[in-house]
């Protein structure tokens, strides 16, 4: 069964990477049970596609919209401030994600290069499969 | 030839081993001239992984090559095709684990070498008769078929660039203070200056080889392939890439960001990892930003 189940809807959103869409089109080759899952997918995903659109009646979201109230000056000071505490909050909700995120990159290339590199000092080392080793591309 | 290469090639001629009969397989192995195709299987369990590179060995230089760049290896240094060459000032005395036996024998297939750890079979080499050259080689993990390695000759020698014209070797730096650990049943040497302010250590027993990075915490890893969401001991923040001959385990601890890359099987990989800080377990708004987006 696949770990992470959205990579399936990701799939069939064909926002994969041909890497990925090749490793999930093998497994779901190999499982039944996430074959299933994709197929109700595939099939949810049509029905949902395939409902007719529809205009909505005239007057439905003057029938949603709350009462008007009558704004005073306090209430207009304060109510400016929900909008802005909400996009501080998101501020400091992708900062939060941005900070705890990465800064510095390293290129797996640079990794494979330095531990293959090792392996090239190595005596008795089977001279072949260093070089092999230290391609991560 | 330079001084430093010229200490290098002296310590592979003089370096002991306590498997005479593979490392002189590899040795004859070493000495070969060939050219051709390399195919990797690896059985791993988020399905199978294929890959086929084009190899060559000769005079010392061996090199490996796929559509998106090649690297060489020979006496002690590993070139990049970005010009760029790297070499260690350590050699690990390389002893063949005691949990490992040999047993070689002449087959229809050529030399066999199989290497058992306990009862199962561990891993198995298959070499030309008359060139000595590497033909198959078969890693196994807890009696399956890990690995596959096959070697398909073209019926030249592709010539390797003259010495002359390679760069001079980046040496790697040795820390001071060494903090990574050491692993049973694995020889290890000194610890070495990673890119960003990371550590390095390389750790062998005589079959399988692989290094421990250690990166501040923010620090992410960019260009692996086909990686995967795994967990260790039920606990996920893990994520695994299989290539042709290594599996790369990343993740991040509360502190840090650590890789262990190398040719282990997952039952040992399985090992090394567990004497490893574990990640970091995501909070519930990095679990939901990862339902949410991915």
């Amino acid at each position: 069964m696949i770990e992470d189940p959205t990579l399936l809807s990701a799939h069939l959103d064909g926002e994969l990477t041909n890497t990925e869409a090749n490793a999930i089109e093998l497994h779901l080759a190999a499982c039944t049970e996430c074959r299933k899952e994709f197929d109700e997918l595939r099939q949810a995903r049509a029905a949902v596609r395939g409902l007719p659109l529809l205009n909505p009646p005239a007057g439905i979201f003057e029938d949603m919209l709350p009462p008007a109230e009558i704004v005073t000056e306090r209430s207009v000071r304060y109510r400016w401030m929900v909008p802005v505490a909400a996009a501080m909050v998101a501020v400091v909700v992708a900062v939060g994600v941005i900070t705890t995120s990465a800064s510095v990159d390293i290129p797996m290339q640079r990794v494979a290069v330095q531990h293959a590199a090792g392996s090239a000092a190595q005596p008795d080392v089977l001279l072949i499969s260093v070089p092999i080793e230290g391609i991560a591309r | 030839m330079s001084a430093l290469l010229a200490s290098l090639v002296l310590a592979l001629t003089f370096a002991p081993s306590a498997s005479p009969e593979l490392a002189e397989l590899f040795s004859t192995a070493n000495e070969s001239e060939f050219s051709g195709r390399q195919l990797s299987v690896t059985f791993a369990d988020e399905g199978t992984v294929t890959d086929i590179r084009h190899v060559a060995q000769s005079k010392g230089m061996a090199m490996a090559e796929t559509n998106k760049g090649a690297t060489m290896a020979g006496f002690g240094v590993l070139y990049d095709d970005d010009n760029t060459a790297m070499a260690s000032p350590d050699s690990i005395e390389m002893v063949f684990s005691d949990r490992y036996e040999v047993s070689v024998e002449t087959t229809d297939r050529g030399i066999e070498a199989t290497v058992y750890e306990g009862e199962p079979v561990r891993a198995r080499f298959v070499f030309d008769v008359e060139s000595g050259a590497l033909a198959m080689t078969e890693v196994f993990s807890e009696g399956e078929l890990f690995r596959l390695q096959m070697f398909i000759p073209d019926p030249y020698v592709t010539p390797m660039p003259p010495m002359g014209d390679m760069a001079e070797p980046e040496m790697m730096v040795e820390v001071a203070s060494p903090r990574l650990p050491a692993f049973e049943g694995y020889q290890t040497g000194a610890e070495f200056e990673a890119e960003a302010g990371g550590v390095h250590r390389f750790y062998t027993d005589g079959l399988f080889r692989f290094s421990v990075f250690v990166f501040p915490r923010d620090t992410t890893i960019s260009g692996m392939d086909s990686v995967y969401d795994a967990n260790y001991f039920g606990r996920d923040g893990y994520y695994r890439s299989y290539g042709p001959s290594m599996t790369t385990v990343t993740w991040q601890s509360s502190e840090e960001t650590f890789i262990v890359t190398g040719n282990l099987p997952p039952d040992h990989l399985t090992t090394v990892v567990s004497q490893l800080p574990e990640p970091e377990p995501k909070s519930w708004l990095a679990k939901m930003w990862s339902k949410l987006f991915g």
